[in-house]
Order: C-alpha cells, then structure tokens, then sequence
C-alpha cells in the first residue's frame, strides 16, 4: 500500500514537470507544426538563469521569474531569427532546432560549468507530510497541485478567452485565420515565446526535483516529445493525459522492473501509435 | 539533376580506390580516424534509403547498427563463435529484428513514425544497458576480436582500413544500384505520391518495409564494422544520439542523394573527433553548422554543385547577353 | 455475345458514410464495355466518394462493387489497379520530382511486371521505357518528355495524368474532372484526347461542364446527395424533369 502511494506520488510529480514542459511544446507544434528540439535546451537554460537569480536574491519567486522571462525571451529570438526556416521543410526544423539546442546546451556549460546544481526548494515548501500513510516533500505536493492548477487556467485560457480562440482558430485552419484578420504571425511569435517561457518556468520549477546537469535537456526532451506525440499534436488534454501517464508508468516501471524500465516506458508508446497514429486526443491529418 | 555521364558504380569505386590510395602513407591516428568516418558515412549512405527515397524520417536507425555490433560480440565473446559467423549472426539478427518490427513502424507516417522509432530505439538502448553479464550493461562489451581473411591479418589499423574500404565499396556500390533500380524508383514514387502509387497497382506498405529493411541491413554491416575496429561494443553504440548524427548526416549532406550523406556522415565525424580533441565547445560549433547549414544551404551538401553551376551560369550571361540558360529560368 | 452481356462495371447498393454524414447512399448503376459514361452531379453529391469506393481509396459501409463479373468489394487499391482498374484525380497525382517520361514508366513497370527489380537501373527496363515514349507520342507530349513534372503547366500535368493512367492498359478508366481548372483551349484539347481514347476502353467521366459531358457521354448517371436520381442514354437523362431541377435548371 505504501509502496502505491509513494510511486503514485513520484509519478504524479514527474507528470506534473512533464506537463508544464509538454504543454509549450504541443502547442507550438499544433499551431505552426514546429517541432521545437531546442524545447529541452530552453528548459535548461530557464532552470540555469533561475539558479543564479536565486542564488544571488534567495528568492524563488524571482528566480522562477528570472528563468521564464530569460527562456521566453530566447525563444522570442529564436521565432524571430529563423522564422522563415521554422515554417519549411520538417527536415530542416529538426535540423535547425536541434542545432539551436546543440548549441545553447554547450553555452550553458560554459557559463555555468559541468557541476549539477540544484536549487532549494522555497522555505514555505520545505519539509514533508503525511499523505495516506506515507511521508511526502511538501514542494513535490505542490508541483502536483500546480499542474492541476496550470491545467484548469489553461484549459479555460484555451477554451472560453477570447485570446484562445484566436489561437485555436490559427492552429485550426490557418488561412482563414489570416483571413478573418488576425495577425497570425504576431500570434506564432508570441505563442512560441510563452511555450519558451513555460520551458524555462519548468526548469527552475524541476530543479529541487530533478537537479540542473548538462544532458538534463535531451532527457527531458524525449520525454515531452513521447507525451505530445502519445497524446496528440496540439492537444492540451492529450499533454495533461499523456503526462500523468508517462510520468506513472515511468515510477511504477523503474520501481518494479528496474531492469527493463525503458521497456515498461516505451513499449506502450509504440502500440498507442500503432493503434492511433494521430494520439490518443489527436484530429486525423495532423503530422 | 546531374544525370551522371559515368555510371554511379564506377563513381563509387573509383573514390573508394582514392582513398585507399591517398591514405597509403599516413599514421595510425589517421588511418583510424579515415576507419571509423567511412563507417559513419557508409550507414548515412544507407539510412538515406529510408530517409531520402521512401521520405520516412527515422530517429531510431542507430538500433539496427548497434544491434550487429552486439550480434558480432556476444557471437565472439560469449558463444565462442568464428569471427565471421559472429559477423554474420549480428546482421542477419539486426535484419530480422527490422523485417520484424518493419510492418508495425510502416504503418504510421511523419511525426508519429519519428516517435516510433525513437521509442523502438530506446526500448533496445535500455534491454542493452540494463542486460546485466548478458550484455555488460553500461559498460558494453570490450574485447570485440578483428578477424583476419585467410592469409591477410586484419588485426592492423591499416589493414582494417583497407577491409573497410572494400566492404564500404561494396555496399556503398550495392545500395546505389538499389536505389537507382525500379524499385529505388518505386520508392521516390512512395515518397512523392502515396496514393498515385496504390492507383498504379504498386504495394506502398510492402515498399516502406523494403526501404525499412535495407536501411537497417546496410546500417548493420558498418555497424558490425564498427565493433570490429572499435574492439567493443557499448549502449553508446545505438543510443538515440547516434540515430540523430545519422538523421542529421543525411539532412545535412542533402537526402535522396546518396553521396551528399556519405559526405556528411564521414566529415562530422572527422570534425568532432578533431574538435573533441582540442576544445570543449564541439557541441556548439556543430550546433552552429546545423544551423548555418540550414540557413545557407537549405537543399544540404549535395546542391552545392548545383549551387555553383547557376552562379557560373548566372554570371555568363553578362558575356553572352540572352544566352538559351539565362531564357530557362 | 454473352461478354457484351457482362457489364464492366457493375455498383450495387453502395452505401459509404464518414463518420454521421452519409456520401452515397444505396447507389446501383451499370457500365457496359466500351461505354462512355458520364457521372453529373452537383459539388458534394458524392461523385469523387464513388471513384474512390471503386477504386478501394475508401471502404464501403454496405453494397458490393463487381468488376468485370468479379466481386472486388474487398481488394486494397493497388489489387484493382492491377485488374484493369485506372483513374485520374481531381487534383492533379503525379510525381513532381520525376521526369514526364519516368513517370509513365513508373506505371508501365508495374503492368509489365519488372517494377519488383533491385538492381538493374530503372530505365534499362526497355518494354516500359518503349511503351512510356510511345504513350507520350499517342498523347501528343513527346516534347515534354524530359521535362520534370513539377515545372509543367498544369493542362500538361492533366494530360499527363491521363498518359500514366494508360500506361496500366485499363480496362476501365476512370477520368475525375479532366478539365477542372483548364482555359478553354486546354479544355478542347483535352476533350480531344479523350475522344481519341481507344473505343474498346471503357471510360467514365466526373465533369462538371455540361458541354464536354454531352458531347463525350452517351451515357449519364446524376447523383444528389449521395442518391441516383436519374440514370440512362445521355440525350434521354438530360431532358429528365427532375435532373433539370436538381442540376441544370440550378
């Protein structure tokens, strides 16, 4: 019993982070159909800066502050340098984007230096409590119940603003977007920097989790592309969905078959696709 | 469309004699290096197969690589089998694991078929890093033996070179016939025109497995090379980074151009053992040739020629005023 | 003469639905050998979804499709292809990156039965290479040969795509809008080329100029909805009270 709540627990906290990362990372590529590898890189470079600005004000608001606002305006750069390239061909995407998280990773390395750093938790969140049995770190709960949190805001941002359905209406159809008169570009860059953003938030927000290292990026990476693939292009339910899942198989994978846990990961991910190519909250004739 | 005056063939084997012969005099270092950046491009050459001609961008290929590696150690270093036949079990078995896995991977397209084959890539990375004594776990299989051919030793890196060179002739000269055959011509038709193809009585899904399969045969032969003149075998060996340097190898050097690939998969290795060597900024110079490459060289290493013949015929015209090339574009 | 009693095609019942709409709903028609048989219908009533039906490009919810007295219901697409079975596309299918010529050989290597070759070079296959040059010269497009597809007009990529069907020596030819999108010359000389189609070919043709459906057809099928609502010889249909409602009374 004990062993279910913890490994619930871990793996609802994992997909808690993944979410906050997979959620940018869908949207942008339901909206411009860019698959954006240098997501991982942001999400470093965020945690990274957010390090600092903690380090130096001993505040981890600001520090969470300091690594969205310093991922979000990378990524904004990034839309605006390449925006030509980004809406080409799929090969030169990965190509492109995965240079950018080449190169951010190896900066990252050379401003900050190869040792893992780890960012403490916020006073308020420090010690841990009982839950159905089970001691828990209070920050872990509340990654949790900010994800649930970040969810619903999202979903009712996605669903009832007026701003969502000026975006939903871009990643519908495109065209008829730009021609009812919305500035879809001004809307591709703006989306692109808040999934940086959110990138760079995960980041700081992982970090008294997951730790900062070099290599972290393509870790997590794999990880957020795996949930938006499973969970279907473009779909915020599909992120929040495939995430947990992702996140509690993860758990209950390494905890249990600590010797095939990629297996017990990854396999599933194959036959979802097989059985639904377009993901599980997917719309046929989105690749 | 350079429609070649030689034949492809020929082409190939007379670089192939090239390089043996300009390598002739160099060091160990050198000819190590020369080793091991033929087998990179000669797997590009193959992967290009899948990626180029059938338009299937995989993100799984290092698999069918390391899995002959593994096959050709675990023949030699646990079942105590002939080097060759060690060889043989480690391609044959990454073939069959592809013509296995080949009819579930085809049957999703883009995006989805990248995902599954990283999935399918990282469930064999992690059955080999977590193999325990099987397959040595993270630390891999070192002690892979080079075998010698009758008479000729190939345990010298010169000599190994040489033998890498006549089989990376040999298949490099295989798969160019592949794909210059009507069933390479079949596959363009699939990349281009799925459903034109089904109206024309083609089979598209018995196509992708063929173009799946190939792919991965000629992956497993340098990948059993590979572990021969490495002497070892690791997760490094098929994890995903080394599906992305040759997804990457291929997009850089220019997809469904065959020697574009071989190119790239060849020189980035050069560039990152050399840079590797001497600074630890190699991920940022090669972040920044992806990116350069992408910006000023969209169509990858295999327009450039085509690149240089339009600014040679572009600045013709100057001297020959409504030359028939300058009405043509 | 008990073949000419064999009709080429035959639908019977055909119902397909997509999701909650229904596309065609219990449509039954017949085409004899030889025929030239015109299929009208205003956008939406389910032309294209009955070519795909019987060309296997969608599945049927109910009804059988026989081809030649053979029932093919349940063949993949490139089964029926290799039966006899070709047709064009409303929007142009061709492939860009290869050469007019490649392309016709694309389509004579599979009806000659080399396309399954792995190494001789493709166009060493000489029967296919012959009979792609000699569809091109029937055609009129000699001089287009070598021409990359993707840089052609789009007339000539229309015409082309009826060069490519050929190529599979169809029994049945299924033409869908040949002359969508064309200028008016185009059009006559793509009425041309059709017209000069061997008469033992039988083609059925989605037109949506009235012209060129009555001056090629001599027989009219008319969907509405997805329903047949008037099927018969062509001088006869296009004086059905009903179909001037429906269609050409507009």
């Amino acid at each position: 019993m004990h062993f279910l709540v913890f490994q619930t627990l871990n793996g609802l906290t994992t997909g808690a982070l993944l979410f906050f990362l997979a959620s940018g990372l869908t949207v942008v590529f339901g909206l411009m159909r860019i698959l954006n590898l240098a997501h991982g890189a942001l999400f470093l470079f965020g945690g990274f800066v957010g390090y600092t600005i903690g380090e130096r004000t001993g505040s981890f608001v600001l520090a969470a502050v300091a690594g969205a606002l310093a991922a979000g305006l990378l990524g904004l750069v990034i839309q605006q340098a390449f925006s030509r390239t980004l809406l080409g061909s799929p090969f030169n995407q990965v190509l492109l984007t995965l240079g950018i998280a080449f190169a951010i990773g190896n900066v990252v390395l050379w401003i900050w230096g190869g040792a893992p750093r780890l960012i403490r938790p916020p006073e308020v969140l420090n010690g841990s409590v009982a839950v159905a049995g089970v001691f828990y770190p209070i920050y872990r709960l509340f990654l949790i119940g900010l994800a649930l949190l970040a969810g619903a805001l999202l979903w009712i941002f996605w669903e009832r603003s007026r701003i969502g359905a000026v975006v939903r209406a871009c990643v519908d159809d495109r065209p008829m977007a730009a021609a009812m008169g919305i500035p879809v570009d001004r809307v591709f860059a703006a989306v692109f920097a808040v999934g940086a953003a959110l990138a760079g938030l995960t980041g700081v927000l992982g970090a008294p989790v997951l730790g900062l290292s070099i290599g972290l990026e393509f870790d997590v990476l794999l990880l957020a592309v795996v949930v938006v693939v499973v969970g279907g292009i473009g779909s915020l339910t599909g992120a929040f969905v495939g995430s947990m899942a992702v996140g509690l198989i993860d758990a209950f994978g390494k905890a249990r078959f600590p010797e095939i846990s990629y297996f017990t990961l990854f396999a599933p991910v194959i036959l979802i696709l097989l059985l639904r190519p377009n993901g599980l909250f997917g719309r046929a004739g989105v690749e | 469309m350079a429609r070649a005056r030689i034949s492809p063939g020929a082409a190939v084997v007379a670089i192939g004699a090239l390089l043996a012969i300009a390598s002739w005099p160099l060091d160990a270092y050198w000819t190590g290096l020369l080793t091991q950046a033929v087998i990179f491009g000669g797997a590009a050459v193959g992967l290009d197969i899948l990626v180029g001609f059938a338009g299937m961008a995989s993100l799984g290929h290092g698999a069918f690589f390391g899995l002959a590696g593994y096959g050709l150690a675990l023949g030699t270093l646990r079942w105590g089998v002939n080097p060759w036949l060690a060889a043989g079990i480690g391609i044959v078995g990454s073939t069959l694991v592809a013509l296995a896995f080949a009819p579930l991977a085809v049957r999703v397209r883009g995006l989805a078929f990248l995902t599954v084959m990283l999935a399918f890539g990282q469930v064999v990375w992690g059955l080999a890093t977590r193999g325990g004594s099987a397959t040595g776990g993270e630390n891999g299989l070192p002690g892979v033996p080079r075998p010698s051919l009758g008479p000729w030793d190939l345990s010298g890196a010169e000599a190994f070179y040489l033998f890498t060179l006549l089989m990376a002739v040999a298949a490099i000269y295989a798969v160019v016939r592949f794909a210059g055959s009507a069933v390479g011509q079949s596959l363009i038709g699939v990349r281009d025109n799925e459903t034109r193809m089904a109206a024309l009585g083609y089979d598209v899904r018995r196509l992708r497995i063929i173009a799946f399969v190939v792919a991965a045969t000629v992956g497993a032969v340098f990948g059993a090379l590979s572990a021969a003149f490495n002497g070892f075998v690791g997760p490094g060996s098929l994890d995903w980074r080394l599906s992305a340097q040759l997804l990457l190898s291929v997009v850089v050097g220019g997809a469904g151009s065959l020697w574009g690939p071989f190119v790239a998969g060849a020189g980035l290795h050069m560039l990152e053992t050399y840079f590797a060597g001497t600074t630890q900024r190699w991920p940022l110079v090669l972040g920044l040739l992806y990116i350069v490459t992408v910006v000023l060289l969209p169509g990858g290493i295999a327009s450039l020629p085509r690149l240089w013949r339009q600014r040679r015929r572009s600045a013709r015209p100057a001297a020959t005023p409504r030359s028939r090339s300058a009405s043509e574009s | 003469m008990s073949a000419a009693a064999t009709p080429t095609l035959e639908v019977r019942d055909l119902t397909v639905g997509f999701g909650g709409v229904t596309a065609l709903d219990g449509v039954t028609l017949a085409v004899r050998p030889g025929a030239r048989h015109g299929i009208l219908g205003p956008n939406g009533s389910g032309k294209t979804t009955l070519f795909n039906a019987v060309t296997g490009f969608v599945r049927p919810r109910a009804g059988r499709i026989v081809f030649a007295g053979a029932d093919i219901t349940g063949l993949p697409a490139h089964r029926r292809a290799r039966l006899g079975l070709a047709r064009t596309f409303q929007i142009t299918s061709l492939f860009p990156s290869l050469s007019a010529r490649a392309n016709v050989a694309m389509a004579a290597r599979e009806k000659l039965g080399v396309s399954g070759d792995p190494w001789r070079p493709a166009a060493a296959h000489a029967a296919a290479e012959e009979r792609a040059a000699g569809l091109l010269a029937d055609l009129g497009l000699r001089h287009l040969a070598e021409r990359t597809v993707g840089s052609l007009g789009y007339g000539e990529q229309r015409e082309l795509e009826i060069a490519v069907a050929l190529a599979l020596e169809p029994t049945l030819l299924l033409l869908d809008e040949p002359t969508a999108g064309l200028s008016v010359a185009e059009t006559g000389a793509l009425v041309e080329l059709v017209r000069q189609l061997p008469a033992a070919l039988t083609v059925v043709l989605i037109e949506h100029d009235l012209g060129v459906v009555f001056g090629l057809t001599d027989r009219l099928s008319v969907l509405l909805n997805g329903v047949l609502i008037a099927d018969g010889p062509t001088a006869e249909v296009r004086e059905d009270a009903r179909v001037k409602d429906a269609y050409l009374g507009r």
